[in-house]
């Protein structure tokens, strides 16, 4: 995309006015979209996104500027906006670049070599077996998407690195109504691989399993509202400890003391079944990187283990702060955009107890076997999220399935009433927003139970609406 | 078109529309975005990142055989252009046919003054200045108050071009400046967190003090939040609260959503869907509005929409898709797209609910017992096919019209067709947010919702 020696000469440029610290990052990245409505192609979007991003580091304080002119004059150009903008000392020492090699990622298929009739048909099967699975079923929205982002970070340390990362992604909706009810199930599996994550049928059974939700919602009736036990299902119920526990373990938010988590290093934070780990090297993962976006080599980060605070996700620059390597948590959106400590891959790991157990030992709750998307505040950890399959627990077992359910509570005050963790761990992918950047991310979890947590629902205990 | 800013772009649409046409296509359509953009966040009394930028891209429909194709690029390369020629001609042969894909009718036409004349009249040391500021009034306002998680000042002055194969060559620019703030309240080990913003055509528009001081308050008057019995009762929707759910009628008010049959309002023109204290209309004209523009985003001239007047369902909004797909419907110029990377959608302008006269204090002494909401939560939970809700909610409780103690970790439920018929008065005190597009409302009273708690 552009040549060392021009990495070299903007990196100069970018500290000639001094700075303790300034890197280039360097990004092209390709898109394609299909989606399918009604039995219908409704939409092709392809593109490409390309520029850099210069930053000069002085301080805990940072200038930044982009370019979109992926050309020596469009960078050296961003690169004196960025100094003009830097405030203070160090030296304009001449940088000697050092590449460092990374393992490149596993992809069989490239899916920009894919013909677009095969991706098509990906979506007309996948609308075929959500109507096949149930007969309520009136509308499939199915799309598909592709990107593969290119990379290359040149900071002044003298470190150079370059990763292709290529991702394939899926989602599916459908709809289902019967008389004048109308209810809709989501699914989105998705994987930082090539197009052969569709040798297996992974979009036909997502589909199958939008209709199978949708239509259930059909028969289900109002949540109840209260505080009861909470059984939380696995792979994407992760996102409840995502957005509730691991925003607040992001070292700017620590180092700000705008997280619950600040000070509270190696003290009981959590119920003693939970540990957890952020792991951008998984295969695979949606979150995985081999270097993060300030070419760090990403690694298994244990945030959480047996309940103890164990670590925070760093950045460069928030490591700097803390005197301490950089956890390979550093993040952006795109060239566009500063990075700041993001998580990658983040899970709770299995226990040993088993759902059956979970249920049976739970005399009254919900069971929330699948979440939606949720809302935090990771100054207070107070959350919210809709449980977009839920069902009743009576008596030890799972009875009725209920809509319209919302959780609400506190995190850190959720981990510790943990009081059961299952050994089924499973990843799912999602997007994670920040500051008003997105980057791909997993969440998952075991099954687990929280003793207690409000559930609100459109049936208010005791009146009936 | 007359009065525009001048065509920065047309050599660049000229060379990718012949080249859309020399390839097959019957009509094309070159949007160009360019934006310039300076964001200041401070923190600690520091600049804790300045970033400075312009940037542009281009987005390309094509058609041809009652087909369309999209593509865009942020490569303006000779060779990139060619790729975005071929990549939108590409998709245009795998797309389905559809008898109403096309250009639009109607042309751009006329201007609104979206520029502030004094925007650039700051310099950027004078504008990293108003994130320091912002900062420290937000942390000197009250007691409980001492820091904020950040500022932010932000400016931007963003350009559209539009150029179709059809002779279409017109421009638009406006301008934004807007602060933003959270802050942090402290007691003990409790912490709360109360965020503000404020935003105009340009940085003198901006009050930070006021920005400031409602960021702290709203913090501080958290401090002690409680979780009350679960009930029904009353509810009074601060502006923001109100506003907020207003944005989640956006899809509903859809003309896409009604032909889809994926709308709560489908088929229900000239039905009473609302209180008759309740007018919505959206307004891409609306001066104060920072969603307002000229032409849409293919170009049909922006208007007022009376989308309910007094509880009367009047209109659905419409891109030119949706009104030829309808028949007998005209666009009411609400194309909108996300940036040059996205075809042109459905989106409102500035959404409005119209205010009423009561004042604050007013409805609060109307409802006597009940609940203040000052933030909801987890509005992307609402469920826009049925208007089912269950939202996070923050406020007070209110007793004999009295603001009382806060309240935390509480939801209301219902439906939105519900929220809209129990609505029993409307505030004099209309605010805007950003929803999809620009939303506004004043504060409003529901008579009755089930809220659940401990």
């Amino acid at each position: 995309m552009i040549d060392d020696a021009v990495l070299r000469t903007t990196l100069d440029r970018a500290l000639r006015r001094g700075g303790d610290f300034a890197d280039v990052f360097v990004e092209q990245r390709r898109s394609t979209s299909i989606a399918m409505e009604d039995s219908r192609i409704e939409r092709v979007q392809a593109g490409t996104e390309q520029g850099a991003g210069i930053r000069v580091v002085c301080g805990l304080s940072t200038a930044f500027a982009y370019t979109d002119e992926l050309t020596e004059a469009g960078l050296l150009r961003a690169a004196d906006t960025a100094a003009a903008a830097a405030r203070g000392g160090g030296d304009g020492a001449s940088i000697d670049l050092r590449e460092r090699r990374v393992g490149e990622q596993v992809v069989t298929i490239p899916p920009d070599s894919v013909d677009m009739g095969r991706k098509v048909d990906l979506l007309r099967a996948a609308d075929a077996a959500a109507r096949e699975e149930s007969a309520a079923v009136r509308q499939v929205t199915a799309t598909y998407a592709e990107g593969i982002q290119s990379i290359i970070v040149a900071n002044s340390d003298g470190t150079l690195a370059r990763d292709r990362r290529t991702r394939v992604r899926a989602f599916v909706q459908a709809v289902a109504a019967r008389g004048g009810e109308v209810q809709s199930g989501y699914e989105a599996p998705g994987r930082a691989s090539g197009f052969e994550l569709f040798d297996q049928p992974v979009l036909t059974d997502a589909a199958r399993e939008a209709a199978r939700r949708a239509t259930l919602l059909l028969d289900a009736e109002p949540a109840p509202s209260g505080t009861m036990t909470v059984v939380i299902g696995n792979d994407f119920g992760g996102v409840l400890f995502h957005e509730a526990s691991g925003h607040g373990l992001e070292a700017d938010h620590i180092a700000k003391r705008a997280s619950v988590f600040s000070g509270q290093m190696g003290q009981l934070v959590a119920s003693p079944l939970v540990t957890a780990v952020d792991d951008g090297t998984l295969e695979g993962g949606w979150g995985t990187l081999r270097i993060d976006d300030e070419g760090i080599p990403t690694q298994r980060n244990v945030l959480i283990e047996e309940g103890v605070l164990t670590g925070y996700m760093f950045d460069r620059l928030r490591a700097r702060q803390d005197g301490r390597p950089s956890t390979g948590n550093g993040r952006r959106q795109s060239y566009q955009h500063i990075p700041m400590p993001r998580m990658t891959n983040t899970y709770i790991l299995p226990g040993e107890s088993t759902v059956e157990d979970m249920i049976a030992s739970t005399p009254r709750g919900l069971y929330a076997k699948r979440l939606g998307a949720g809302q935090v505040n990771t100054v207070t950890g107070d959350f919210v999220f809709a449980v977009t399959e839920g069902y009743l627990i009576e008596n030890g077992r799972i009875t009725r399935p209920v809509r319209g359910a919302t959780i609400i509570g506190n995190g850190p005050a959720a981990l510790r009433k943990v009081d059961m963790v299952a050994d089924d761990c499973g990843l799912a992918p999602g997007t994670c927003g920040k500051e008003g950047q997105a980057v791909p991310v997993s969440v998952g979890q075991p099954h687990l139970r929280i003793s207690e947590l409000t559930v609100g629902g459109t049936r208010v205990a005791g009146v009936q609406l | 078109m007359s009065g525009g800013p001048g065509l920065r772009f047309a050599e660049t649409a000229a060379r990718v529309l012949d080249g859309a046409v020399t390839g097959g296509a019957a009509d094309a359509e070159a949007y160009v975005h360019h934006g310039a953009e300076l964001t200041v966040k401070a923190f600690g009394g520091e600049v804790e990142s300045l970033t400075s930028a312009e940037s542009r891209g281009i987005g390309l429909r094509v058609f041809g055989d009652s087909r369309m194709g999209f593509a865009y690029t942020s490569d303006l390369s000779e060779d990139g252009l060619r790729r975005l020629v071929d990549t939108a001609l590409a998709a245009c042969r795998v797309n389905e046919p559809d008898e109403h894909a096309g250009l639009p009718d109607a042309v751009p036409d006329g201007d609104l003054d979206l520029v502030a004349a004094d925007f650039d009249a700051r310099s950027v040391e004078e504008r990293v200045a108003m994130a320091l500021e912002l900062e420290r009034l937000a942390t000197t306002a009250v007691p409980e108050v001492r820091r904020a998680s950040g500022a932010v000042y932000a400016d931007e002055r963003g350009r559209n071009e539009l150029y179709t194969t059809r002779g279409v060559a017109a421009a638009f620019e406006a301008t934004v400046a807007y602060g933003y703030v959270e802050t942090i309240a402290e007691r003990g080990e409790e912490m709360q967190a109360g965020m503000s913003f404020t935003y105009g055509r340009s940085a003198s528009a901006l009050d930070l003090a006021a920005c400031g001081r409602e960021a702290a308050e709203r913090a501080a008057g958290l401090l002690g939040a409680d979780r009350l019995p679960s009930r029904t009762v009353p509810v009074i929707f601060e502006p923001w609260a109100a506003a907020s759910l207003v944005g989640t009628l956006a899809s509903s008010i859809s003309a896409e959503a009604v032909q889809k049959g994926r709308s709560l309002l489908a088929g229900r023109i000239g039905e009473s869907v609302a209180a008759s204290c309740v007018t919505l209309v959206d307004d891409g004209r609306l001066r104060e509005g920072l969603a307002s523009r000229p032409w849409d985003a293919e170009g049909v001239p922006t208007q007022r929409t009376e989308v309910i007047a007094g509880g009367v369902l009047r209109s659905y909004l419409h891109n030119s898709y949706t009104a030829r797909r309808d028949g007998s419907a005209r666009s009411t110029g609400n194309a909108a797209r996300g940036s040059y990377r996205s075809t042109p959608e459905l989106g409102p302008t500035n959404l409005v609910l119209l205010p009423g006269t009561a004042g604050p204090d007013e409805l609060l002494a109307r409802m006597g017992d009940g609940i203040l909401v000052t933030e909801v939560h987890g509005l992307h939970t609402v469920n826009p096919v049925t208007g089912e809700f269950s939202l996070g909610i923050g406020g007070f409780a209110v007793e004999g019209g009295v603001r009382g103690a806060p309240i935390r970790e509480m939801t209301v439920a219902g439906t939105l067709l519900d929220l809209l018929g129990g609505v029993e008065a409307v505030g004099s005190d209309l605010r805007f947010t950003f929803g999809p597009g620009f939303v506004g409302a004043p504060s409003v009273l529901v008579r009755s919702l089930p809220v659940s708690g401990a």
